[in-house]
């Protein structure tokens, strides 16, 4: 139902839908761009020109990207590192953040002190390194999820989020005898529902797009992920000269540019599917923690 | 319900944990991992002819310092019959990007043996690597390297750490009249079909060539008469003005070192690009092209009559037309347009091989790259596997039974890329494809190529001042020399030249070349008997 409005008002929200509706262009058509040329002849591509619809259509770069079994493989373990990352990581930074709501806890300060020095400060990619490898983590699948399971920024969010549940809705459950473990699953995590969604949604995103873990930390070809194969094909494009020669296969119309967007195309459309599902709590989480009520 | 409820959940969870489970173990099992498996000795069954001295195969991990290497796995004929002439076997990890092998180095975690081009003074250090030489001296005496390679990778503390592959020495190429190098040449491919049209005009010199393009203009308004390669844009050029090396680079003259801008003949390097673009004959985005197949693109569309790359773009335009199932055909143009013509080849080869400290079989190690730089060796890695691949000519070349631009067949053999010891004689004989244009080309070339390793020797050592210097001036050449070539008049152009050269002295360029200088006779002395 629309209110009565005002001349200015009219104006006003004129003005604001029409920068709406451009800030959307720029935001969904590099998408819709990436989309196209994936489509389109690579080497036709090249010359540019191609900015609404394909100028000349083919499934090439498609066909040549799923002609590699070596994607398959990267995909699977994409999505299972994308699963257990994601539901790891939410459970465990929960679990640690309702440790962590209690104002009663024992060297809480101190705990925050290292949380927060953690956040800002890290030692760099050399002693993590020696960490991962002191740990047995390297070549393993553990290195994708072990070491992110617990995140600052969201364990900061939970703590603030579990501490505007009611003390009430804790207290009864320990009347009726539940322990604090009985308690955070049974009473607090299903109350957390948006917070959940939020990092889930995140974590899992964040998993999806991880690369350096995969090229670093992992040598074996079985455990690479996609977006690690996603680097391989930019870099492939930086062969010297000499080598591009032996490499040249003469034939294809297919570039490294457009096996990069058909690849791009491919690793963003899970996310993209599942991203609508998930928008609401997107929204409901952005604001967690920021308004009591 | 609630039971239910929780026996859902179990099950959920076991079949994540199982999940993550296997994929740890296909992980595991993969085997290259360094701290599993480097350099870990396996029993295989196969008791071929193994002259490893414990009969046994030892396997060694190979990192490839080179994101773009094509050949990821030891497999293939070509590593199997290596494997069973030296009982070794590489589990083999190739680099994702450029920062990957520093990090080893830093974290101590390096692999048995490292292949690198970028990192040769870095791995050079008897903290990281053993010295070639102890090694020979230890475990075999009999490997001869000549002094050629051994004074270019001498480091400061007389040790040398490896032995760059794709090197070879004026002598070693004459002597070998088959071995005509590479395809990293420059070269400029024409529209036969349009040349017939036009009455075949000679093009024997530049001023030639740039008639017929004026004449190309003329007759075809539509057609850009020269489309050059984002990455070979001067080099053809450069040669045919008798310039030494590159614009980045040094030159020698009378024993003394300066560097390339302030060569005489390179002005007229300048005036003459200058004069291409006032009158037309090449575009002045192609100076802004990022991607390497534009070119390539207004070439094989036939939109453009001549193209500037590398000696193999007749060769490799012709067939990418005929498979476009275009009529018209390119040739090259004689690699020599003027009795200038000169190109010097400072290089010192591309990429070395190191035996790290880390490494659990440094003496089976060293005879693994003995057995690699003999002749059999080379030939294996080079070639492939004789009778199988390729029988010898008794002319001095071999007669390949494949097509050596065929990446896929030539990958999948692992042909060519295990060349951890090779030399610039054999990697030049792959070159030689009788009737290809790209041969022509490249004998051609070989005429007027002369050797001066010494040059290359003047290397900047990362973090210097030199070095930052050089880059300064490097970057802005950069964009300095694309003012020069887009100037609107000659005198403009030399206007621009000259600016450029002063531009460099701000900079401090004398101060780089004393350093050049001094550092150019200490090395020439590694080089005499």
């Amino acid at each position: 139902m629309l209110l009565s409005q005002n001349q200015k008002d009219r104006m006003m929200n004129a003005w604001i839908y029409a920068l709406l509706f451009i800030m959307m262009l720029s935001m969904l058509y590099p998408f819709y761009y990436v989309l196209i040329l994936s489509f389109n002849k690579g080497t036709d591509s090249l010359l540019g020109g191609v900015y609404f619809w394909p100028r000349t259509f083919t499934f090439e770069n498609y066909a040549q990207f799923l002609d590699d079994p070596h994607w398959y493989r990267a995909f699977l373990v994409t999505i299972v590192r994308t699963l257990a990352g994601a539901a790891l990581g939410v459970l465990f930074t929960c679990l640690v953040a309702y440790g962590l709501s209690h104002r009663d806890l024992m060297f809480r300060r101190s705990y925050f002190t290292i949380i927060i020095f953690a956040m800002y400060f890290s030692g760099g990619l050399i002693p993590y390194y020696v960490v991962l490898r002191s740990v047995g983590l390297l070549n393993t699948f553990g290195v994708y999820v072990i070491p992110s399971m617990l995140s600052t920024f969201f364990l900061l969010i939970a703590i603030s989020f579990f501490r505007e549940i009611p003390g009430e809705l804790k207290e009864s459950a320990h009347m009726d005898g539940a322990s604090e473990l009985v308690i955070f699953y049974r009473i607090i995590l299903p109350v957390s529902m948006p917070l959940i969604a939020t990092m889930s949604l995140f974590m899992g995103v964040g998993q999806w797009n991880s690369w350096l873990d995969s090229a670093y930390f992992v040598q074996s070809e079985g455990l690479r992920t996609l977006a690690f194969r996603m680097m391989e094909v930019i870099n492939k494009s930086n062969a010297p000269m000499d080598a591009i020669a032996v490499a040249n296969s003469a034939s294809a119309g297919v570039t490294s540019y457009s096996l990069q967007v058909a690849a791009m195309v491919v690793s963003i459309a899970p996310i993209v599917c599942v991203y609508p599902f998930l928008q609401r709590f997107f929204i409901q989480g952005i604001m967690l923690g920021s308004v009591k009520g | 319900m609630n039971r239910n409820k929780r026996k859902k959940t179990l099950l959920l969870s076991l079949i994540v944990i199982l999940t993550v489970a296997l994929l740890s173990a296909c992980g595991k099992n993969d085997n290259d991992g360094q701290q599993e498996s480097a350099g870990t000795a396996t029993q295989t069954g196969t008791d071929t002819e193994t002259p490893s001295k414990s009969g046994k195969i030892k396997e060694l991990s190979l990192f490839i310092d080179a994101s773009w290497y094509p050949v990821k796995e030891w497999k293939g004929s070509v590593a199997e019959k290596i494997t069973e002439k030296t009982g070794i076997k590489l589990n083999v990890t190739v680099a994702t990007d450029d920062k990957q092998l520093p990090l080893m180095i830093a974290s101590g975690d390096l692999p048995d043996l490292v292949f690198t081009y970028a990192n040769i003074d870095r791995m050079s250090d008897s903290k990281l690597s053993y010295p070639w030489n102890e090694l020979i001296e230890q475990y075999a005496p009999d490997f001869k390297i000549d002094k050629t390679r051994i004074a270019i990778h001498t480091m400061d503390d007389g040790n040398f750490y490896t032995v760059r592959n794709a090197f070879a020495t004026q002598e070693e190429m004459a002597q070998n009249k088959y071995s005509v190098g590479g395809d990293g040449n420059p070269g400029i491919a024409v529209r036969e079909d349009i040349l017939k049209e036009l009455g075949n005009p000679p093009i024997d010199s530049v001023d030639n060539f740039v008639k017929v393009l004026g004449m190309v203009k003329e007759k075809y308004p539509d057609m850009i008469p020269l489309i050059m390669d984002k990455d070979w844009i001067e080099q053809y050029f450069l040669q045919q003005f008798g310039v030494d090396g590159l614009l980045d680079g040094w030159y020698e003259r009378d024993g003394k070192v300066d560097y390339a801008i302030r060569q005489p003949e390179m002005l007229e390097f300048f005036k003459f690009m200058n004069r291409l673009y006032r009158d037309g004959y090449i575009l002045a985005e192609n100076f802004a092209y990022t991607n390497d197949q534009i070119d390539d693109q207004y070439a094989t569309s036939g939109k453009a009559f001549a193209h500037s790359h590398t000696v193999s773009i007749a060769d490799t335009d012709n067939i990418k037309v005929k498979n476009a199932g275009g009529s018209f055909t390119f040739n090259m143009l004689p690699s020599a347009l003027s009795k200038n013509t000169k190109a010097v080849s400072s290089g010192l080869g591309f990429a070395g091989t190191f035996i790290t400290k880390n490494n659990k079989y440094p003496e089976a190690s060293i005879e693994f790259i003995q057995f690699l730089a003999s002749d059999e060796g080379k030939k294996l890695t080079m070639f492939g596997v004789e009778g199988e691949h390729w029988t010898w000519n008794e002319e001095g070349y071999p007669n390949l039974k494949y097509d050596p631009s065929d990446a896929d067949f030539v990958n999948s053999n692992g042909i060519k890329w295990w060349y951890l010891y090779n030399d610039g004689v054999m990697e030049g004989m792959l070159g030689y494809v009788p009737g290809a244009q790209k041969t022509q080309a490249l004998m051609e070339r070989k005429a007027f190529t002369i050797y001066k390793p010494e040059l290359g020797l003047i290397q900047l050592q990362p973090d210097s001042d030199e070095k930052t210097v050089k880059t300064k001036i490097d970057e802005m050449i950069k964009n300095e020399k694309v003012k020069i070539y887009l100037a609107k008049s000659e005198a403009e152009a030399v206007a621009s030249y000259e600016s450029m050269v002063k531009n460099a002295e701000k900079i401090g360029l004398d101060r780089l070349v004393d350093w050049a200088n001094q550092t150019y006779q200490k090395k020439k002395d590694l080089f005499k008997e």
